[in-house]
Parts: structure tokens; sequence; C-alpha cells
């Protein structure tokens, strides 16, 4: 058999060694989805019932991109991240309602999964962090869920692939010691009464609503006689702002006279700005309605 | 010894890819810089499940719930774009009806539909191919991997909207879903009613979201009679569903949401 010579030997070992260093760069969507299709494939043996979200993409390292998923108290959830040959480390956060972290996978490993049982009816926030690529990154994201009934069948299965120890979403989510105090402040409180004539709303005036930590809803009533709104365009007597994450940025509230109050010239009351485990703030306002005109 | 040539050739090769393997320190987690997702394909199976276990496993008559609310379209009717994509999120919540009841008749029916509804978006038959998937699963009955398929094929389909200019027909086909799976679920919680499962319904940040998207579709979108009532349907479905974190959603709001939703979804499947 005839020996390579050293100087081929050494071509071929240069030009073996330059096709693996010079791979393809670019992200892979598709390869990302076979990623999660596969982890996907591991659940469904479990009984889970798994569908995409529709929601892929591309990111770079550092990028973190947020979901809601829609949660039901008593449910099995499963939340899988696929990627390509591009991503390193891929980390899930599971937030619930209120800003609280219940859950997370940050094991360092290219996809990532959590499960967790829900004990509210709602909805989760959870973000995938690319917390190692190279480049740009494809992700794809399932998401499963399996009722207790299922979950029973299956308790002698052995631990899932990535799937870390299901924590949290145990018991209903309650205001944590170590959690920040809710908050609700107002700004800028109408001063001046309002005046118009009976069918006819009067000028609106605004105030600004601040909230932090918030654990739900906020809830604006007025008194009688008098209506809010955030947009200027539906004005009620009652108002639901939802803050996102916990967290209520400076939201602008329109105050107007109702189009339908009767005539009275001594309208007074407060406006009742209400969310669960915060004290009520009110704002007060005044106003007038004079008799319609012939 | 003195390197020769091929050393550091080879040396300048293999380092880029050594040093790629050493471990680096993660860029730290900020859920402030997020980027938001689009909102989730409509999917009532989480309610349907929820709704199942508190009822019992077997009382409900899934094939019956499919026939009183599953809506057929005929995709020639529905030329329009944004017309096609309303139907077309009916369709997916009537398509993962129709694998609750197993019956592969329906799912069969759902997803052709899909299908045609799908073209009319600019989805191609490469586009489509998990449909083949779908009808093989469902004939061997492995319906937990018909879910899967039938997701992906809807997310295939949805690809095509995720454009900067078919943005808003995604929206959509969201909100017309989510209003077909309100029809769904009011329906089997109105047969069972109780306070406690009643609050199945909760979803106030989904459906605030979801308000707050159409308030901002186009105005010329805003001017169609089907995308009026959708708007109108989802504004009052957002207050019915927004309720305490434990609250019932009292019985005749349900009875209202289901109202609302039909009337929507009526419209929307309407020539």
């Amino acid at each position: 058999m005839n020996k390579m010579p050293r100087a081929r030997k050494t071509v071929a070992l240069v030009a073996t060694l330059a096709a693996l260093a010079i791979r393809p760069a670019f992200a892979d969507p598709a390869e990302a989805e076979d990623v999660a299709y596969r982890m996907a494939k591991t659940y469904i043996d479990r009984s889970f019932v798994i569908s995409p979200t529709d929601n892929f993409g591309l990111v770079g390292q550092g990028g973190v991109i947020q979901f809601f998923v829609p949660v039901n108290r008593g449910l099995d959830y499963v939340f899988l991240a696929g990627t390509d040959a591009m991503a390193r480390d891929v980390d899930i956060y599971v937030y619930d309602e209120v800003g609280n972290l219940v859950l997370d996978d940050r094991r360092g490993q290219k996809n990532a999964g959590v499960q967790f049982r829900s004990s509210y009816n709602g909805t989760a926030i959870v973000y995938l962090h690319m917390a190692g690529a190279q480049g740009i990154a494809s992700w794809c994201v399932l998401v499963g869920r399996r009722g207790a009934d299922k979950a029973s069948l299956q308790s002698g299965l052995p631990p899932a692939v990535a799937q870390p120890p299901a924590r949290g979403f145990t018991t209903t989510p309650a205001p944590d010691p170590n959690r920040a105090t809710p908050s609700l402040s107002v700004a800028g409180a109408p001063t001046a009464k309002f005046n118009t004539v009976s069918g006819t709303a009067s000028a609106p005036q605004t105030f600004t609503l601040k909230g932090s930590a918030l654990r739900g809803v906020v809830r604006l009533s007025a008194p009688d006689g008098f209506q809010v709104s955030k947009d200027g365009a539906d004005f009620s007597r009652t108002l639901s702002v939802q803050p996102s994450v916990g967290d209520l940025g400076e939201t602008t509230i329109m105050v107007r006279l109702d189009p339908g109050a009767q005539p009275n010239d001594s309208l007074a009351g407060n406006i009742v700005i209400e969310s669960d485990g915060v004290t009520a703030v009110t704002v007060p306002v005044t106003g007038a309605v004079g008799p319609a005109g012939p | 010894m003195k390197k020769s040539p091929v050393f550091f050739a080879v040396l300048s090769l293999t380092l880029p890819v050594v040093l790629a393997q050493e471990p680096e320190e993660k860029p730290a987690f900020d859920k402030s810089k997020a980027e938001v997702a689009p909102l989730p394909l409509p999917n009532p199976s989480d309610k349907l499940i929820a709704i199942e276990e508190s009822v019992g496993a077997g009382k409900i008559d899934w094939s019956a719930l499919a026939d009183s609310i599953a809506v057929d379209v005929d995709a020639n009717e529905f030329p329009d774009q944004a017309d096609a994509a309303m139907a077309l999120g009916v369709k997916i919540a009537d398509g993962i009806v129709a694998i609750k009841a197993q019956d592969v008749e329906k799912l069969n029916r759902s997803a052709d539909q899909l299908e045609a509804l799908g073209k009319n978006l600019g989805a191609t038959d490469e586009d489509m191919k998990r449909a083949r998937q779908v009808r093989d699963f469902a004939n061997r009955g492995e319906w937990l991997m018909v879910y899967l398929e039938l997701g992906f094929l809807q997310a295939d389909i949805m690809k095509k909207l995720n454009t900067p200019e078919n943005q808003n027909d995604r929206t959509l086909v969201i909100a017309s879903g989510w209003l077909q799976g309100a029809r769904y679920a009011t329906s089997l919680i109105l047969a069972n009613y109780s306070p406690d499962l009643s609050n199945v319904l909760r979803e106030p940040v989904l459906a605030t979201e979801l308000d707050k998207q159409l308030a901002a579709l186009p105005a010329s979108l805003q001017e169609s009679e089907k995308v009026r009532q959708i708007r109108q349907a989802v504004g009052q479905a957002a207050k019915i569903v927004d309720v305490p974190l434990t609250a019932p959603v009292e019985k005749d709001k349900v009875e209202q949401l289901k109202s609302v939703s039909d009337t929507a979804v009526m419209a929307i499947t309407s020539k």
C-alpha cells in the first residue's frame, strides 16, 4: 500500500480543519423547529397536548423575548425552547401575572424547558433569554398542557429531558415577604369644577395614575354624574387598567360629566381607585349640570 | 523547535474554534428590555381541559358540542384577506374541538377549510404540507400528534401574516379565534355553572392586550362591519373576564359573553 506523502497529509489535515472551522455561520429556523419538535415528542408521550404558539424568531446574545401564556388552575404546563447551532445557552424565566418569579431554567444549555402547575386562571409571563449565542440564533417555542388526571397516570415516568425540577405555581400567587409593597398614586387631580348642560358631556379634565408591585388590575369607579376614560373616546362609570407584570407606568385618566346626568348644580364625590393589596386612592371631583337649552 | 508555516496555519484555523468553546459570563437577564412576542394563536385547549377536569372526564359530549358551535366556511366566499383571516381564526378553534371529539370527519372538514382559507392568505401547498400529516395521524388515532401537527400547520399559515404589512390580519385571526373559543367555553360553563368553574374564563391580561391591538387597527379596517363587530365583542369580553384572581364570573355575565361572541362569530362567518 502506498503511503501518503507527509506534505499531502498536512494539506489534507489543514483542509479538514478549515472545513470544520468555516461552518456556515447563519441562523437556521428550521433546525430550531426540528429541535423543539423532538422535545415536544418527549412530552406528548407524557400526555401533554402540545402546540406551537407560532412564536419563533431570531435573537442575538443577551436578547430577551416576552411571551403571554394563558394558564388554567390545576393544569400542568411545559414551555419548551429549541434553538439552532448558533445558540449556546438559552434560559427561561416564568413570572405570574403580578410579577413574581416562580420558575426558571438557567442551566447553561442550548435548549431549555420548564414544567409547572398553575394555581390560578389567567396568564403567565414567560421570558426567553438568549444567554449565549454566536451571532444571531434561531429559536422556536412550544407550549404544552395536560390535566391533573393525566399527570397522575404519568407519575412513574423518569424526569423529562431538558426539564429542571418542577417548582412554583403550586400555590395561589401570594405576597412574597421580600417583595416590594404595592403602591398606587395619582398626580394632577382636577381642581376646577366641571360644568355642562344636560345632554352634553362636559369638557374633560385629566389626572395621571401610577403604580408598582401591583397584584392585580386597577379599578376606577366614578361617582354619580361622572365618567372616566383611558382613551378619551370610551367613557364609563367604571374603568379597569391592567398593570404590566405588576407595574403601571404613568397613565392618563380623563374625567368628564356624563351627558346623561340630570340637572344638578352641586354634584360632588370621589373617584375611587382600588387594586388588591393596596389602600384605595380617591380623587375628589365637583360639578354642575344645568338644564338643557330650549 | 522552529514551527513551520503549516503549524501556524493550523493554529489560526483551530484557535477561533477552541476559543469559542471557552465558557463566558452570561449577559444579565433584564426583562425590562424584552421584545414582546406576538400574542399566541388562539387555542381554547387550556380552558376546555380545565372545564373537563372540573366537570369530570367523559362527561362532555365533545362531538355534540362541535355540532352545535362549529361553523363551516366556504373560502370562496372570503376573497378579502381580512375576512379570510377572521374566518381562519374561527376554524382554528373548531379544529381543536374536533380533536377533542376525536372525530376524523370533523377534523378533516376543518383542515380542508383551514387550507382553503390559508391559500386566500397567500399560503402555498408547500406551506401547508403538514396537512397530510394531520390527516395521517388522525386516521391512526394518534390524537396528541394531531394536536402538534395541526398546531404547526396553523403556525405555517400564520408565518404568512408575520410581515409588517400583514400584522393587522394576524390580530384579526387571534381575535376571532378567541371569540370562537369563548363560545365553546361559555356553552360548557353555562351547562355546568358554578362560581368556581366560571373563574376558568378569567383572562384579563390577554383580553386587554387583544382589545388594545384591535383598537390600534388602521381606520380602513375599522370601517369594516365585521371588524367593528369583533372589536365591540372583544371590548365587552375583556371587561367580563377581568375579575379578581379567585372571583367568579357571574352567570349573567357568562351569558352575556356567550351572546356577544355568538353575534360576532355569526357576523364574521357570514358572506
